[in-house]
């Protein structure tokens, strides 16, 4: 066993220790540089090659040494490693060897090892997917915490939070109407509450992605000044995005989110579902008196 | 870099705390010379115990109006510290005093046991990394738990106003607290809310559960190699890691499958012992102690925990009058003491929940009933292709446990009739038939529930097939 393991060495040690040195004698920008160029050229994936580059060029200025090193000490060390595997192999041979009234069982034998062997392949193949995925994932991510990332979200959903983020107050209790389900907006505008009355026909509705999906909701003019005055909120949201609640005239009524939005993309911006906050004062309760038949205590 | 230490310390607490406590259990039943643990056992049920007694802490401080703070939070790491060093200290002692004979096992198992030890912490190492990579980004990590827990921190109590204001919490209102106090703990610690190294808990409780997992079989067990070689696959069963909805994310189906494998895995130890009139049934009692506190952290952990417990004590019941009708009035003195610890541990949860409002619970028990039955045929036929489909025929992508499982069975069908394996197979029908019930009367689509849960489902249970795989595969004679 030495002898193939001997060659085996080499052919690492002859890889990794030229590539080792190239890894670390090159700058990052050579590998980002040529990554960019590889990708597709629209802005989003010519970013991501841009992170992937650099999160490889880590990786590899810490893998390449290992290994560079792992293989110069195993050719060093060469008949100690060979007897080290030959150990391991045996033990592996004897202890799957399944024996059955003293006579070698060898159905269950080969069974066994059949199994052992497809589970170490799959294992392995997952690790390297594993590994694969956290590089793809890394542009997004890096080391960040959730709120400077806000991840998993809406486009919209993050303008949103970002909007009550500059405009609210940070322990502000905000009551938003919405068509959509806001645990995500709730979660990273903490320690702002925000207060949503689910409509019950919503309740165990699964979401899906752009709005595919329209759940009921309730509208402002839904809910009676009771309630908004149990809630007791310092800002008011209303927030939709669906078709059946979306009222174009209406969407540049809010003019700080208008101004937020401009400055985010552009003067001639143009928004396109409704984002209305005001703030709330108990004497306004009055305004919220909905009619009769449509007055709901949520 | 403070983070990090302050990470550091805050899991040599936890961990130590946990310690104490399995010494402790293992401890009372220790007086004969016979080894009743193992160190690799010891050291994962510090971390299953280290997390839910952390929890449980935290629930009893908050249900007696006290508040949370940095102090408490401080002071709980250090008696966890110092706990663990106390522990490790008499380990090393009691160790030194007993007559330690050199194990009988040849250089070669030793060098493979050293190579299988050096694959472990790789994958400690690298889950720990690759957990950490993400901050929360799932729908239930963030809607149920992460969410939970920031308010408990910011407002210091579980007590929580908000957290009693069915608008404010909007999803499972009724859900445990385990993740989310655990999280709040090293929130206090940091001072500050960061959702990537409150993530350290999902990954250390992989290594908790295969820990345990191979101390339980090392002892059970003179095939030492065998042992390691089932903790492994234990380890690399690709739906527990590295996909990211198991052990690398926030979500509490990878904590339930350590929690519900550690339980069942010391039921099954106990039926060994039950089963074997040499082995020494003193500290098999204990088992039941143990398998109870883990139960209980599974209900701690996510709703599925209440089944589960359920569906074990139907097991146990069922194994009892199939193998043990001699011993029944022994084996009844059993199931109740797993039982009642399982009761006393969730007893402080269960009184705060009533507390807390309801909705988007799917109330299941409630809603069984023989019209909801009788019209779900479609989603049972629907359910059983769709569970089919996602063990057997997305193998490559799930991991090979159910295929295993299946060649397993054939390959010795007279030892999966021992009162262990068979316990094991009734908890795992068990469980896929609770699931498939949950489908037919949720008023969610089938399609939709199942459809988008099973995967995570799996995950939960995965660890039981690993472990029925182990015991058909170990030879009869232990």
């Amino acid at each position: 066993m030495s002898f193939p393991i001997r060659i085996i060495l080499i052919l690492l040690s002859i890889v990794s220790v030229p590539c080792f040195l190239f890894v670390w004698l090159m700058p990052v920008e050579f590998f980002q540089s040529w990554m960019v160029e590889r990708a597709s050229p629209d802005r989003y994936s010519r970013y991501s090659a841009y992170e992937q580059a650099w999160v490889l060029w880590a990786i590899l200025r810490i893998l390449l040494p290992a290994i560079a090193v792992f293989s110069v000490l195993g050719l060093i060390f060469c008949n100690r490693l060979s007897r080290f595997l030959e150990n391991c192999w045996r033990t592996v041979s004897a202890w799957t060897s399944i024996d059955r009234e003293g006579k070698r069982d060898s159905k269950r034998t080969i069974l066994f090892r059949f199994i052992l062997w497809g589970w170490l392949c799959l294992g392995l193949f997952h690790l390297s997917g594993g590994l694969l995925r956290r590089i793809e994932d890394w542009p997004w991510y890096h080391f960040d915490s959730g709120p400077a990332v806000l991840p998993n979200i809406s486009e919209s959903n993050r303008d949103v939070i970002r909007f009550l983020e500059e405009t609210t107050d940070k322990n502000a209790r905000i009551l938003v109407v919405s068509d959509q389900k806001l645990f995500f907006l709730s979660y990273y505008l903490l320690p702002r509450r925000l207060f949503h009355p689910m409509h019950p026909g919503s309740e165990f509705v699964i979401p899906q992605k752009n709005q595919q999906r329209q759940l009921l909701a309730y509208r402002l003019s839904d809910l009676d000044a009771e309630y908004i005055s149990r809630i007791s909120p310092d800002y008011i949201l209303e927030y939709f995005e669906g078709i059946d609640f979306i009222e174009k005239k209406r969407f540049r009524e809010d003019r700080r989110w208008l101004q937020f939005l401009r400055r985010r993309y552009g003067d001639d911006f143009q928004p396109t579902y409704n984002v209305r906050l005001r703030k709330y004062h108990p004497s306004m309760a009055t305004r919220f008196q909905a009619k009769p038949e449509s007055a709901v205590k949520p | 870099m403070i983070d990090v230490m302050l990470i550091l310390l805050g899991v040599a607490g936890v961990w130590g705390i946990g310690m104490a406590l399995a010494y402790f259990l293992f401890h009372k039943i220790s007086t004969s010379t016979e080894k009743t643990f193992e160190f690799a056992e010891l050291l994962g049920l510090g971390i299953v115990f280290g997390f839910g007694g952390t929890a449980i802490f935290y629930l009893l401080w908050g249900i007696i109006g006290l508040s949370f703070s940095l102090f408490l939070a401080w002071v709980w790491m250090g008696v966890g510290i110092a706990a663990g060093a106390g522990t490790l200290f008499l380990l090393s002692r009691n160790r030194k005093q007993k007559d330690n004979k050199p194990s009988p096992s040849s250089a070669s198992d030793r060098e493979f046991r050293s190579l299988c030890l050096g694959v472990l912490f790789f994958l400690a190492v690298t889950t720990v990394i690759q957990t950490l990579m993400t901050p929360q980004r799932f729908w239930d990590e963030r809607a149920i738990f992460g969410l939970k827990s920031i308010v408990i921190f910011e407002d210091g109590t579980i007590l929580s106003e908000s957290l009693h204001d069915p608008d404010f919490v909007q999803y499972h209102p009724k859900y445990p607290l385990l993740i989310p106090l655990n999280e709040v703990h090293f929130y206090l610690l940091l001072g500050e809310v960061n959702d990537r190294w409150s993530k350290v808990l999902f990954p250390l409780l992989y290594l908790g559960m295969v820990l345990t997992f191979l101390g339980v079989l090392l002892r059970s067990t003179s095939q030492k190699i065998l042992a390691w070689m089932f903790a492994l696959m234990l380890a690399t069963v690709p739906s527990m890691v590295p996909w990211e909805y198991g052990f690398l994310s926030g979500q509490a189906d990878g904590p339930v499958a350590c929690f519900h494998t550690v339980a069942l895995l010391y039921l099954w130890s106990f039926l060994r012992a039950m089963n074997n009139p040499i082995s020494n049934r003193s500290s098999s009692k204990n088992s039941l102690v143990i398998a109870g506190l883990s139960a209980a952290l599974a209900i701690f952990t996510k709703d599925e925990g209440i089944a589960f417990f359920l569906i074990e004590l139907i097991a146990l019941g069922i194994v009892t009058l199939v193998y043990f009708r001699s011993q029944l009035s022994s084996m009844a003195g059993s199931i109740f003491k797993f039982a009642l610890t399982v009761a006393i541990v969730v007893a402080p949860w269960f009184y705060h929940r009533n507390q807390l409002p309801a909705t988007t619970e799917m109330t299941y028990f409630s809603r069984m009933s023989t019209t909801t039955l009788a019209g779900g045929s479609a989603a049972f036929f629907w359910a059983i292709q769709h569970l089919f489909h996602r063990m057997f025929l997305e193998a490559w992508r799930w991991g090979l446990q159910w295929w295993v499982l299946s060649f397993s069975i054939l390959a010795f069908p007279s030892r999966a009739r021992k009162p262990s394996q068979l316990f094991l197979l009734l908890n795992l029908l068990g469980a896929l038939s609770a699931l498939i019930l949950a489908g037919i009367i949720s008023p969610t689509p089938v399609q939709e529930h199942i459809g988008g849960s099973s995967s995570r489902f799996l995950i939960q249970i995965s660890g039981i097939a690993v472990l029925f795989v182990a015991g058909q595969w170990i030879s009869e004679q232990d």
